[in-house]
């Protein structure tokens, strides 16, 4: 099956190290923007075709909010930022709780753009990271917020990764905002042209950096 | 030569076959069986690329459908019917590639006549009075333009012209829109509940 592009062990080493950056470097750029102190655990990194994504969506019912991003640049696709609804909400509360002088929408309760901003930081930040490794110009277009059910938000994704045979890569990142822990999922989907691009960029990068 | 594997998975077991492709090229097929394991359970559940068939008083389900398509076929007389969770319309493009494990459940043209072949009598003869319902095929978001925009859309129109094609009726179907949903098939009276998120269920 030789269309399946894979990482070696080194290869997924050197993206773990990219993104862990890409992390913290989040965190620090949540903490102003939340203005409350913000910490990040280092982040679980998967890497995998989208014919295997079914199994990382435990409950594939579950309410999540999601900001959706395009790839644009030298790699095309798609990213969302994804955190289950209940989690979400929590967050807003803890943003209100921390910036007395956040605006909000004046509805009661929920202040929705929160995790727009913090998901535009975190795919900016992502995106830094993998220009500063692999010498990659990515841009990520508007991002647009929606809560659904988990599966129902990215199968539409996971039906042009199937269809272009592309490698999904996973980052499961957990914030710690003003003590409480908070689980996010971001998923960078490369198409189909792009998938090569980007393994390759990679492997390049790696060779560079350790010299084998 | 036909080869199978097997291995569980989420409490179900599923069989993967191998055999020569029917062209005589070199090439292989592969096919990916699933069966519900446990007689206790009552729900079996069918993920993305799955499907699956169960007798009176079953109860089969598919959840967080976006795009996807869940397609029902039931015989209520004889008491059988089946669920296919349907990702993408064609299996053409599949063919082309041949990477991967092929799930005749995973495409539209495929999985109709995976279910049907599954679907029998206690005799083993076809089914006689088969009926469709279809659930899902939504446009999550509406200004994607993706490889993939309007998939949902294209994956009921395939839908549709097959059955349509094989003289197969659609007696029920909760379709479209931009919204998730999660259906529950009673193979026992042919409903199916349907669920979307701050939505009231319905049924069809």
């Amino acid at each position: 099956m030789k269309d399946i592009e894979l990482l070696t062990d080194k290869e997924m080493d050197f993206l773990r190290e990219m993104l862990n950056i890409g992390a913290g470097n989040a965190a620090g750029a949540f903490a102003q923007m939340l203005n409350c102190p913000v910490d990040v655990k280092i982040p679980e990194i998967y890497f995998f075709p989208a014919s295997d994504i079914p199994p990382f969506l435990k409950d594939p019912a579950k309410s999540f909010a999601t900001v959706s991003m395009n790839m644009v640049g030298d790699v095309n696709g798609r990213l969302f930022f994804l955190v289950p609804a209940e989690r979400n909400d929590k967050l807003i509360e803890l943003v209100k709780r921390a910036t007395p002088g956040h605006e909000t929408s004046g509805c009661v309760g929920a202040d929705p753009s929160v995790l727009e901003e913090l998901g535009n930081i975190l795919a900016g930040v992502f995106l830094v990271s993998i220009h500063d490794f692999c010498k990659l110009n990515i841009y990520h277009s508007v991002p647009d917020l929606r809560s659904d059910m988990l599966q129902a938000l990215i199968d539409e994704s996971i039906a042009a990764a199937t269809r272009e045979s592309s490698q999904i890569i996973l980052a499961v990142s957990t914030f710690i905002i003003v003590g409480e822990n908070i689980k996010t999922f971001f998923l960078i989907i490369p198409d189909m042209k792009s998938t090569k691009k980007l393994l390759n960029s990679i492997s390049d990068a790696r060779k560079q950096m350790y010299g084998n | 030569m036909v080869e199978a594997n097997s291995c569980w998975r989420l409490g179900r077991l599923f069989i993967i076959v191998h055999c020569p492709s029917p062209s005589g090229d070199g090439s292989y097929r592969h096919g990916v069986l699933v069966i519900k394991t446990k007689p206790s359970m009552n729900k079996i559940r069918v993920g993305i690329g799955e499907g699956a068939v169960a007798k009176t008083p079953g109860i089969i389900i598919a959840e967080g459908l976006g795009s996807c398509v869940a397609l029902v076929l039931y015989d209520i007389k004889q008491g059988v019917g089946g669920m296919a969770h349907i990702l993408l319309p064609t299996s053409s493009e599949y063919k082309s590639r041949k990477s991967g494990v092929f799930s005749p459940y995973l495409y539209a043209d495929t999985a109709i006549d995976a279910l049907l072949k599954e679907l029998r009598c206690q005799n083993g003869t076809p089914l006689p009075n088969v009926v469709a319902k279809i659930v899902g095929g939504a446009r999550m978001f509406p200004v994607y333009n993706g490889t993939c925009a309007g998939i949902g859309e294209q994956n009921i129109t395939v839908i549709r012209h097959i059955l349509k094609k094989i003289f197969i009726p659609v007696a029920g179907e909760d379709v479209g829109g931009s919204h998730g949903r999660s259906a529950e098939f009673y193979v026992q009276s042919g409903k199916i509940i349907v669920t979307a998120l701050g939505k009231e269920p319905g049924e069809i």
